[in-house]
């Protein structure tokens, strides 16, 4: 299985899991990592390496999703996303949307952590679209 | 048997939910069912252009009580929805079965409004809505809130004790 972290700068991953059990419930497999003001880049590292060991537990590889590339909360997440010595496998996403947080419950039971974010990736990026409208007519053809 | 799925939803069409039940059980279309809805032109296009690649019928309710049958004799496999449980009792009241392949009926977000009570995540009930769904359940429905598929349900039952 995939676990989850969502690694943003401020309160945006706490926010978006509270509107995510709007619409899916609980979100068990994600976990959720913040950046703040007051307790600055050294201590995310550690939290950060603290909520990797906890979502690593029994997973086979573990997806970041960060808010902004090149961020730090990206640059700490590619920290261990490329050590060799990283178990299980850890691959980093940015640009994190609310799309991209709820398709994350449709891959977590995928093994290949590589797989699993293409995947991901690819879903979300078809939820990016300008509203337009419907056909209204309706046939009566069931 | 070509209901595959019913389900109870007061956003009527969400696009991502009704993808994600999608992946789950066989659906050829979706039948979608509020009067407010069907009533607006406007609205209905909106939320028809939520769903991709599956085809959406909007009806207000008098309407789908007249369609239903031809939906149920379809070889094809179809998703019910309906904004209130009291849409779905005035279909079953009609004589129209919503007995589906799926075995229940599926509640999923039903927001707080005025004189409702919360019975769970971002599921509220108003007396109206608990009439129906006493009704459906002694119409032999099974009732299942559950917002996503592999998220954690509970029944009628469950929230009746909760109602007490």
């Amino acid at each position: 299985m995939i676990n989850v972290i969502l690694a943003t700068h401020g309160s945006l991953a706490d926010a978006l899991l509270a509107s995510s059990r709007m619409v899916y419930g609980e979100l068990p497999h994600v976990f959720p990592v913040m950046l703040t003001e007051n307790k600055g880049i050294n201590s995310f590292g550690d939290e950060f390496a603290a909520v990797l060991k906890q979502a690593s537990k029994g997973a086979d590889g573990v997806v970041v999703l960060c808010d902004l590339q090149s961020g730090t909360p990206w640059n700490v997440a590619c920290h261990h996303a490329f050590n060799p010595d990283t178990q299980p496998p850890v691959t980093v996403l940015a640009g994190v949307n609310f799309p991209m947080l709820l398709l994350s419950d449709e891959i977590k039971d995928l093994q290949d952590v590589e797989q699993a974010t293409a995947q991901l990736l690819a879903n979300t990026q078809e939820t990016l679209v300008q509203a337009t409208l419907a056909e209204t007519a309706q046939s009566d053809d069931f | 048997m070509s209901i595959s799925f019913v389900r109870i939803d007061d956003r009527v069409i969400h696009g991502q939910l009704v993808t994600r039940w999608a992946k789950e059980l066989p659906c050829d279309g979706i039948i979608a069912i509020d009067d407010a809805v069907a009533a607006d032109p406007l609205l209905s296009s909106v939320m028809k252009g939520a769903v991709q690649d599956i085809k959406v019928w909007l009806f207000d309710t008098a309407t789908a009580i007249e369609k239903l049958p031809k939906i149920i004799a379809s070889e094809k496999r179809y998703f019910v929805i309906g904004k209130s449980p009291v849409t779905l009792k005035r279909i079953i009241e009609a004589g129209i079965s919503l007995q589906n392949s799926n075995k229940k009926i599926n509640v999923g977000p039903m927001s707080a409004r005025a004189s409702t009570t919360t019975i769970g995540p971002n599921q509220s009930v108003n007396p109206e809505e608990i009439a129906a769904f006493d009704y459906l359940v002694q119409h032999g429905h099974q009732i299942e809130f559950r917002l996503v598929p592999d998220a954690s349900s509970y029944s009628w039952q469950d929230a009746r004790q909760k109602l007490k």
